[in-house]
């Protein structure tokens, strides 16, 4: 009976420890990577993001639908309608490379840098 | 040259003349005789007293005169009427009018005679071409308006005298709405203004030459310019190329360019005596005597030789940049367009205007620019990531570490927002493609608005793909109850949507493994209408989580980002986990590691057991940098990655 139970123990430890190796198997750390994570030195303010957050002001003497795009690509960051009276005010979240924008407002381009996470431009 | 803006006038002449035709017609049928009669001249009339229709036209328009008085009409019908003495109307108040415009009724003295002299303020002459005139002793070549008379919608060319190769007003009248060309003169080759009372108005006079005095108008003792285009007219030296200005002549919003001496330098004007002015006048140098003048190029629509157009671009600074005149009320520009457009008047004889683009919804957002231009309630798509999808990639592990290949879920994800003219979002579609996960655990899978300054029964939440009987509670649209901020819950079971091929753990991590078809979830989020701007709703800085294991208080978000309501927070600080919500740090092991990132771009997870700073090259640099170096690491560039290693 002694002999059962320490087998049925045995039995049930192992299949525990199977799944257990199986996973941590899976799970262990790639010997090749040229640094281990374990190794890395993060600031700790680092946010681990690959967006920056721009606030967008902009304002002209007409109203009309500006585009924000990017220098190179064909698409948009963001379009709205701006209003002679109140501007185009939003938060746009653009990649962190991402130095400088193209406005396009009434038919016409105009290069914007985005300076501290502003994006602040007046059309004439 | 006949050009553009000749036919251009032609055809406004014409449109005009048949309006005004049609009103006199009509009114002369109900009024009788209280207005004057109608009297018709026509090249093939019979020429029968007393000339009241075409067919028993009068054949020459002084037969006609002849038989007027003051008030009558005479009605000119299509053709060359060719002179050989001029048309005088005499002291008669009466109008001269073609049928079917300027293009069509030619009046043409044969390089023999004056074409017509008017003496009263009522005579009128209106839709003629008037050419060939030659009244070289004398005033007008074309048109002599002596006491008062007016001139309207005639074109003006190539006619000869004394004074006013043109057009000479002595003591009155008015020249408006006409177009100056190719006359000759000793002064004022396109016009002369006598004396003060003598106007011109919304005229374009070019290329006119004055052997003495003003190539394209010459003002005596008085003369007022109103919008006119003045240009390429010659005179000699040092006597007003363009306009010369005596005493009390007067300019006003008015363009004078490219009008050279005869020694072929730039004169746009020339003055002398005392007392005249120009206000508003776009010209070249500067004019003495006024305000408001300007030097700038006045951006024709073309100066090409051949086909000039002096119409204003758009980006003309003498658009908007006139000084407003009550008459200016009851006339039309050189087009028979409205004078006045946008409250200030332009510079020159043709308003500019921008036709309003097509809105056939009616928002206010042109077609062209309205992804929905039959849907008045919605007029832009904003996507978020913009350049296509991004991915979430998730450790699973925690509160311990995990392996970081970071493909326990790989998920992409994009954002479709709605909004109206107003900016205001109409809808959110929220697409997740689940391209893999590398996980023995059940997982689902959700987002939580940034901030609870959206309301949640402001939303009406569908599309998410949720077992029935789940470990998820939803309430009544579509939101998971028990959340401070709005929260959506995308899956419940990321095994329930893509079945492990048999081989390995989970799905399409293991590139020995069959590959399975991306599962997709759109989820659509409806807010209350006109109520959130897109900062306001904040879906660009969503906060996405897994649920480890159906285990609904166990959460892993991005690093930094809290949990919902919902997490069991007394597992934070267990294991490899550093969270202190005090501080706001939430999802870091001590050395600062992370157990999920956001990636802006599709990316391409490293395959099973292989660390992330393996697969990138540049990884570490970026990660140790704070995120200067290498920004795009995660893009497939030259020496980024290692193929071999991704999946």
């Amino acid at each position: 009976m002694k002999t059962i139970q320490f087998i049925s123990i045995l039995l049930v430890l192992s299949l525990l420890g199977f799944s257990s190796c199986r996973k941590m198997e899976l799970k262990q750390d790639d010997a090749s990577a040229s640094k281990s994570m374990s190794d890395l030195k993060i600031n700790q303010a680092f946010k681990w993001e690959t967006t920056r957050i721009v606030n967008v002001n902009l304002t002209g003497m007409k109203s009309g639908v500006v585009y924000i795009n990017p220098i190179e690509g064909n698409y948009c960051f963001n379009k709205g309608f701006l209003s002679s009276s109140t501007g185009y005010n939003t938060v746009i979240t653009i990649p962190s490379y991402v130095k400088e924008v193209k406005l396009v407002f009434n038919k016409q381009t105009y290069l914007v840098p985005v300076v501290d996470n502003n994006l602040v431009y007046s059309f004439k | 040259m006949i050009n553009y803006w000749l036919e251009h006038f032609q055809k406004a002449s014409i449109m005009k003349t048949k309006i005004v035709i049609t009103a006199v017609v009509l009114l002369q049928f109900f009024a009788g005789q209280l207005l004057g009669t109608t009297k018709y001249v026509s090249l093939t009339g019979s020429n029968t007293f007393p000339y009241t229709s075409l067919a028993t036209a009068a054949n020459t328009i002084q037969t006609a005169v002849s038989v007027c008085s003051d008030g009558d009409l005479i009605l000119v019908d299509n053709g060359t009427y060719i002179l050989s003495t001029l048309i005088d109307l005499g002291t008669k108040g009466i109008t001269v009018r073609s049928i079917n415009g300027s293009a069509v009724a030619i009046v043409d003295g044969n390089n023999a005679t004056k074409c017509f002299e008017i003496d009263n303020v009522n005579a009128v002459i209106d839709g003629f071409t008037i050419q060939n005139g030659k009244n070289l002793g004398g005033f007008g070549g074309g048109v002599n308006i002596q006491n008062g008379g007016t001139v309207q919608n005639c074109i003006i060319k190539n006619n000869q005298a004394r004074d006013g190769g043109g057009v000479a007003l002595d003591y009155g009248g008015l020249v408006i709405n006409c177009i100056v060309t190719g006359n000759t003169s000793q002064y004022g080759g396109g016009i002369r203004c006598l004396s003060p009372g003598t106007k011109v108005k919304n005229c374009l006079i070019l290329n006119n030459t004055s052997t003495y005095l003003g190539g394209g108008v010459n003002t005596w003792d008085g003369g007022d310019i109103y919008n006119c285009t003045i240009v390429h007219n010659t005179a000699p030296d040092g006597n007003g190329a363009g306009i010369r200005t005596r005493n009390a002549g007067h300019v006003y919003n008015s363009i004078i360019v490219a009008n050279n001496n005869t020694s072929g330098n730039l004169e746009n004007w020339d003055v002398d005596g005392s007392g005249y002015t120009y206000n508003n006048v776009c010209t070249s140098p500067l004019p003495p005597n006024g305000s408001n003048n300007i030097t700038s190029n006045p951006n024709f629509v073309s100066t090409t030789p051949g086909s000039e157009d002096y119409h204003l671009q758009a980006s003309s600074p003498c658009i908007d940049a006139g000084l407003n005149f009550g008459w200016m009320s009851s006339v039309t520009d050189l087009d028979g367009n409205t004078r006045i457009v946008n409250v200030i008047v332009d510079m020159g004889p043709y308003e500019h205007f921008t036709p309003a683009p097509l809105d056939a919804d009616g928002d206010g957002v042109p077609d062209g620019d309205d992804d929905y231009p039959l849907d008045p309630t919605r007029a832009f798509n904003n996507y978020y990531p913009a350049s296509g999808y991004g991915t979430l990639a998730f450790e699973d592990l925690w509160p311990g570490k995990g392996d970081y290949d970071f493909n326990d879920l790989v998920c992409d994800y994009r954002f479709k927002t709605v909004t109206n003219a107003s900016n205001k979002v109409v809808e959110i579609f929220s697409t997740f493609i689940i391209k893999a996960f590398g996980a023995g655990m059940h997982n689902g899978f959700g987002f939580q608005f940034p901030n609870d300054l959206v309301l949640q029964s402001h939303l009406t939440v569908a599309g998410y793909n949720i077992a029935s009987g789940s470990y998820i509670t939803l309430g009544a649209n579509g939101l998971e109850t028990g959340q401070v901020k709005p929260t959506v819950i995308v899956y419940d079971d990321a095994y329930r949507l893509m079945q492990n091929p048999g081989y390995g753990i989970g799905v399409n991590t293991d590139p020995n493994a069959p590959y399975v078809t991306p599962d997709t979830v759109v989820v659509h989020i409806a807010f209350t209408p006109n109520t959130y701007t897109i900062p306001q709703v904040g879906i660009d800085q969503f906060n996405p989580f897994i649920i480890v294991s159906k285990n609904r208080d166990k959460e892993v978000h991005l690093p930094n980002y809290p949990p919902t309501s919902l997490a069991d927070q007394s597992i934070f600080g267990q294991a490899d986990d550093t969270s202190d919500p005090g501080i706001g740090r939430y999802y870091k092991t001590s050395n600062n590691l992370p157990w999920a990132i956001n990636i802006y771009e599709s990316f391409d997870y490293p395959i099973e057991r292989v660390v992330i700073t393996s697969a990138y090259n540049h990884f570490v640099e970026w990660a140790e940098s704070g995120g200067t170096l290498f920004p795009d690491w995660y893009q497939d560039n030259s020496g980024y990655r290692n193929a071999s290693k991704i999946y």
